[in-house]
């Protein structure tokens, strides 16, 4: 296993695709909590979020002789999960802009020192955004993600990350006002 | 930025252990399908089968390229060849009104009633 974990995407992509199930497993481990961060960007519910990262994973395997180990396995998973999610989606009628409240419900709770209202108006103000700020946002200062992994999620150039990460911390900054030294 | 809001997504080793372990029962069967391949006496073969697709597709383009004409242009080009344009069709084309109608009926040479009587 600590074999198999040195290794690329690609090489453990291709090993999965002559059987190797240590490899795919691998491949799991390293892709299944950012699959989980970018289907939620669509879902906005947890159970959805990984049924779309299931069926993710399992078109990606049933599609792994078709994938060209030469070129990045990331940009190949991520486009499989991000047409699942959307297909999700639409095929729920369910809007993430219009998720605010599931979002809520869904929740764990906040950090004991926070105010909980506090809380609720930056989810707001992030809701507020527009919907690539949103991703952005989400998967870069909540998730922890760096711009090049978002980069790779969303499927778009570095660059168009940071211009996004950029306008949309300023926006929030001018719609929290008061709270803003909440934000770093 | 802070913590601010949390992630929503769970913090518990096992919830991840335990949704990592759904997609492995979920993926089993086209990995055990994969490996099966590779061990058939077609692995090889189905491994190559996009490059050899492609060479036996440019193989059969060439060849088609060095075959000489087929039977069915020879007989067209024979049919071309022999047809000569009837002069009603170069009437009905060319002419600058419409023939008439005697113009156009077949002019048969008038029978003798008498002919092969003794």
């Amino acid at each position: 296993m600590s074999d198999a974990q040195d290794r690329t995407d690609e090489e453990l992509a291709g090993a999965a695709k002559r059987g190797d199930a240590t490899a795919f497993d691998v491949l799991v481990r390293r892709y299944l909590r950012p699959a989980m961060a970018l289907a939620w960007q669509y879902t906005r519910r947890l159970e959805d979020a990984e049924d779309v990262v299931q069926d993710a994973f399992h078109r990606a395997v049933r599609s792994l002789a078709d994938y060209d180990d030469s070129r990045p396995f990331s940009a190949w998973f991520y486009t499989i999960v991000r047409n699942v999610a959307r297909t999700a989606i639409s095929r729920d009628g369910r809007r993430a802009a219009l998720a605010p409240l599931t979002l809520l419900q869904d929740e764990p709770p906040a950090p004991p020192t926070v105010d909980p209202l506090v809380v609720a108006d930056i989810e707001r103000a992030i809701e507020a955004l527009a919907p690539m700020q949103q991703s952005c946002v989400r998967l870069c200062d909540v998730e922890g993600f760096t711009s090049v992994e978002a980069a790779r999620m969303l499927g778009v150039g570095e660059g168009t990350i940071r211009t996004h990460l950029h306008r949309a911390r300023k926006q929030l900054r001018g719609d929290l006002g008061p709270q803003q030294g909440m934000l770093s | 930025m802070a913590d601010i809001p949390r992630s929503r997504l769970p913090r518990d080793p096992e919830y991840w252990e335990k949704l990592a372990a759904r997609i492995r029962g979920d993926a089993s069967d086209p990995l055990a399908a994969y490996a099966t391949a590779q061990d058939n006496w077609y692995g090889p073969l189905a491994r190559r089968s996009p490059w050899l697709v492609s060479a036996s597709a440019a193989a059969m383009l060439l060849l088609w390229l060095a075959l000489p004409p087929s039977d069915s242009s020879v007989a067209f080009r024979w049919i071309e060849n022999s047809v000569t344009p009837s002069e009603v069709a170069g009437t009905l084309i060319g002419g600058h009104a419409p023939p008439s109608v005697d113009a156009l009926m077949v002019q048969f040479p008038p029978v003798d009633e008498n002919e092969g009587e003794p």
